[in-house]
C-alpha cells in the first residue's frame, strides 16, 4: 500500500489528532472521561457512565459469588400441597461459575474501549448466559437452552459484521477516537450492532417465555438478565457516541 | 427455627453500629465535599454507598424483636 | 453537608409525593382517602414490625436488592443536580429494571417470580425512553442536563418544541408511579408482585428507595422539558405533574402486561416518526 493511500485510508496516530494521548476523552453525551488507560491507539477509558454500569456489574457479580440460590417455591397442582425445589450440589457450582464468567465478561464489555473487543465480550455473555440456563436439568429449559442458543449463534453474525463495517469506513475500532473525531459510521452499521447485542443479550427472550419460572436459582439467573441489560446500555452509550 | 436462624446473623447490636458507622461516613463523606477538600463526584459516590446502608440498618435497629410476647394493646 | 442534605430532602418530598397522589386518587374517586403523610406512617409502621429473611431466599441477593435501589436512585439525583450526562439517569432507569428483578426472584416465591418477569417484560417501556433520549440528543445535540438546560433559556421550552419527546418521557414516568395503569409488576392479582416478600425493615427501605425515584423521576422531567427554574419552583411544578399523572390514574384501570406493552410500543412509534420528521424536513436547528 502506498503512502498516499494510506493517507486516505488509515486515521493518523492519535498523538496527531489530539495533542498528547493521555488526554481524556470529552464529549457531549457522558461529560469527561474519568480515567484512562491506553494501549496504543486503543485507549480504555472509565466515564462516570461506564463507571456507575461498572459498580452495578461488580456488585451483581459480588452477590453471585456469596449468595446461596434461592429454594424456589412450587404449588403443587390441584392440592394444597407445595414443595421447594433444591438446586443441586453439581449444578450450583456450574451455575456459579457461569454467572461469575458471566459478571466478568460483562465488566469487559463495559471497560472495552475498542468496538472490536467489545462485540467479543458480547459474545462471551451469550455463552455464559447460554451456560446459566443450561445448567438446569428439565427438559423444556433445556429445549429452550437450544433456541437461544441458535439464536445467540446467528447473533453473532450481526455482531461482528457490525464491528467489520465500522473498522471498514472509519480505519479505526478504538472508541476513543471514534468518539472524539467526526468519522462517520454508517447507520448500517451501528443497526447491526444493536441488533447482534439484542440477540446475544437473551434476558428479554428468555422472560417472555414461562421457563423463567421453571429455572431455580435467583442471584444466577438474575445475571442473564444484569449482562443483557448493562451491554445493552453500553452498546446504545456507544451507538450514540459514535 | 426460621426466625432463630436469622436472629443470630444481625443481631441488633450489629445493626446499631453499621448505622453509626455509616452515619459518620456520610456525614464526614458529605462535609468534606461541601468544604471542597476532596472531590464532589467522590464525596457524592460515598454517600451513595453509604446512605442505604444507613437506612436500612436503622430500620433493622428499630424493628421489632421476633421474640414471642405478650403485645400491650395500643388502641386503634 | 449538601448531598447528604438533598437525599434527605428528597426522600421526604417523595413520600410525601406519594402520599399527595394517594389523597388526590381517593378524592377523585368520591373516597375520603388516606391523610398525606401516610406514607411517612407507612415507613414507620413498617420499620416497627418484625423482620426476618425468608427461608427459601436466596439471602445476600434478598437484602442486597434493598440498599441498591436507594442508592442508584440517589446516585442519579447527584447526577441531575450537578447537571451530569442524561444517559446516566437512563442507565440508572434501566438498573431499576434490574433490580425491580432480582426484588422478585431473591424469595423464591412465585408471586414475587411472577412480578419480576413482568418487569422484565414491560421492558418496552425502555424503547420510548430510548427514543426520546435518542430525540433530545437530536434536537438539542447534548446529552449533558446542563447543556440541555442552557439550550432551552436559549429556544424556549422543550415542551413546547419536542412535545412527542415530552409525551414518551410522560408515558415512562408514569409507568413508574404508584397505581399506574402500567404498574402491571405490582398488580393485585399477583398479591403485590416482586414486592410480596420484602416485609419489615426491607419494605422500609423500599418505600425510601421508590420515594427517591418518584421525585427523582418528576424533577428529571420538569428539568428536561420546562428548563432551569428556582427551586421551590421546580417542587411546584413536579407537584402539578404529579397531579396530572393521578388524574390518570385515578380513572383507569390496571391495564393487562399485552395492553401497557401495546401503549407503549404505540407511544415509541409516535417518536420514531417525529424524529424521522425532523430529519428530513430539516427542522433540526
Amino acid at each position: 500500500m502506498t503512502d498516499t493511500v494510506c493517507a486516505e485510508m488509515c486515521v493518523p496516530p492519535t498523538d496527531m489528532l489530539y495533542g498528547s494521548p493521555y488526554e481524556f476523552l470529552e464529549t457531549g453525551i457522558e461529560g469527561r472521561a474519568l480515567f484512562n488507560l491506553p494501549f496504543g491507539d486503543i485507549v480504555n477509558f472509565l466515564t462516570p457512565y461506564t463507571a456507575v454500569l461498572f459498580i452495578f456489574a461488580l456488585t451483581f457479580t459480588i452477590i453471585a459469588l456469596i449468595s446461596k440460590p434461592e429454594r424456589q417455591v412450587d404449588t403443587v397442582f390441584g392440592g394444597d400441597a407445595y414443595y421447594t425445589k433444591d438446586i443441586p450440589k453439581d449444578t450450583l457450582k456450574f451455575q456459579r461459575f457461569m454467572a461469575i464468567a458471566c459478571g466478568l465478561a460483562t465488566m469487559g464489555g463495559i471497560m472495552a474501549g475498542d468496538v472490536f473487543n467489545f462485540t467479543l465480550f458480547t459474545a462471551f455473555i451469550g455463552i455464559t448466559n447460554l451456560g446459566i440456563v443450561a445448567a438446569v436439568k428439565n427438559k423444556h429449559i433445556l429445549d429452550n437452552a437450544f433456541e437461544y442458543g441458535l439464536l445467540a449463534m446467528v447473533g453473532t453474525l450481526p455482531l461482528f459484521v457490525g464491528a467489520a463495517l465500522v473498522l471498514a469506513t472509519t480505519g479505526t475500532l478504538s472508541m476513543w477516537v471514534l468518539f472524539n473525531s467526526a468519522a462517520a459510521v454508517p447507520l448500517f452499521a451501528k443497526l447491526l450492532l444493536v441488533i447482534g447485542v439484542i440477540a446475544e443479550g437473551m434476558a428479554p427472550v428468555f422472560v417472555a417465555k414461562a421457563e423463567i419460572t421453571r429455572a431455580p436459582g435467583a442471584p444466577y439467573i438474575l445475571m442473564v438478565h444484569v449482562s443483557s441489560l448493562l451491554i445493552f446500555l453500553r452498546v446504545i452509550e456507544i451507538v450514540i457516541s459514535m | 427455627m426460621i426466625r432463630k436462624e436469622t436472629e443470630k446473623k444481625i443481631s441488633k447490636g450489629q445493626a446499631k453500629a453499621a448505622a453509626l458507622i455509616s452515619a459518620i461516613i456520610c456525614i464526614t463523606a458529605s462535609a468534606l465535599a461541601f468544604a471542597g477538600h476532596i472531590d464532589g463526584w467522590l464525596g457524592a459516590g460515598i454517600v451513595v454507598v453509604a446512605f442505604p446502608v444507613f437506612v436500612l440498618s436503622l430500620f433493622m435497629v428499630l424493628r421489632e424483636s421476633t421474640k414471642d410476647g405478650d403485645y400491650p394493646f395500643v388502641g386503634y | 453537608m449538601m448531598i447528604l442534605l438533598y437525599i434527605i430532602f428528597a426522600v421526604i418530598v417523595g413520600l410525601l409525593f406519594h402520599g399527595i397522589h394517594r389523597k388526590v386518587i381517593a378524592r377523585i374517586q368520591t373516597r375520603p382517602g388516606p391523610p398525606i403523610w401516610q406514607e411517612f406512617l407507612h415507613v414507620m409502621k413498617f420499620s416497627f414490625k418484625q423482620t426476618w429473611i425468608p427461608k427459601t431466599a436466596s439471602k445476600v441477593l434478598f437484602v442486597a436488592i434493598v440498599p441498591a435501589v436507594i442508592a442508584i436512585w440517589a446516585g442519579a439525583l447527584y447526577v441531575l443536580f450537578t447537571g451530569g450526562s442524561l444517559l446516566i439517569i437512563f442507565g440508572v432507569y434501566l438498573l431499576h429494571k434490574i433490580t425491580e428483578h432480582g426484588l422478585g426472584l431473591s424469595s423464591g416465591s412465585p408471586y414475587g417470580k411472577f412480578g419480576a418477569i413482568r418487569s422484565v417484560l414491560s421492558a418496552a417501556s425502555e424503547i420510548p425512553l430510548i427514543a426520546s433520549i435518542a430525540g433530545i440528543y437530536f434536537v438539542t445535540g447534548s446529552l449533558m442536563i446542563s447543556d440541555i438546560v442552557a439550550y432551552q433559556a436559549e429556544n424556549g421550552m422543550l415542551l413546547i418544541t419536542a412535545l412527542p419527546i415530552a409525551l414518551a418521557m410522560y408515558v415512562i414516568i408514569l409507568s413508574k408511579v404508584p397505581y399506574s395503569p402500567f404498574g402491571i409488576i405490582e398488580a393485585k392479582e399477583i398479591v403485590s408482585g416482586n414486592k410480596t416478600e420484602h416485609f419489615g425493615a426491607f419494605r422500609a427501605g423500599l418505600e425510601v428507595g421508590f420515594a427517591l425515584k418518584t421525585f427523582v423521576l418528576l424533577a428529571v422531567f420538569v428539568t428536561l422539558f420546562l428548563g432551569a427554574m428556582p427551586f421551590w419552583m421546580l417542587l411546584v411544578a413536579s407537584l402539578i405533574l404529579l397531579l396530572t399523572m393521578s388524574f390518570i390514574c385515578a380513572l383507569t384501570p390496571m391495564l393487562s402486561p399485552y395492553d401497557a406493552v401495546t401503549i407503549q410500543i404505540g407511544v415509541i412509534i409516535i417518536v420514531i416518526i417525529y424524529i424521522a420528521f425532523i430529519a428530513f424536513a430539516g427542522g433540526m436547528p
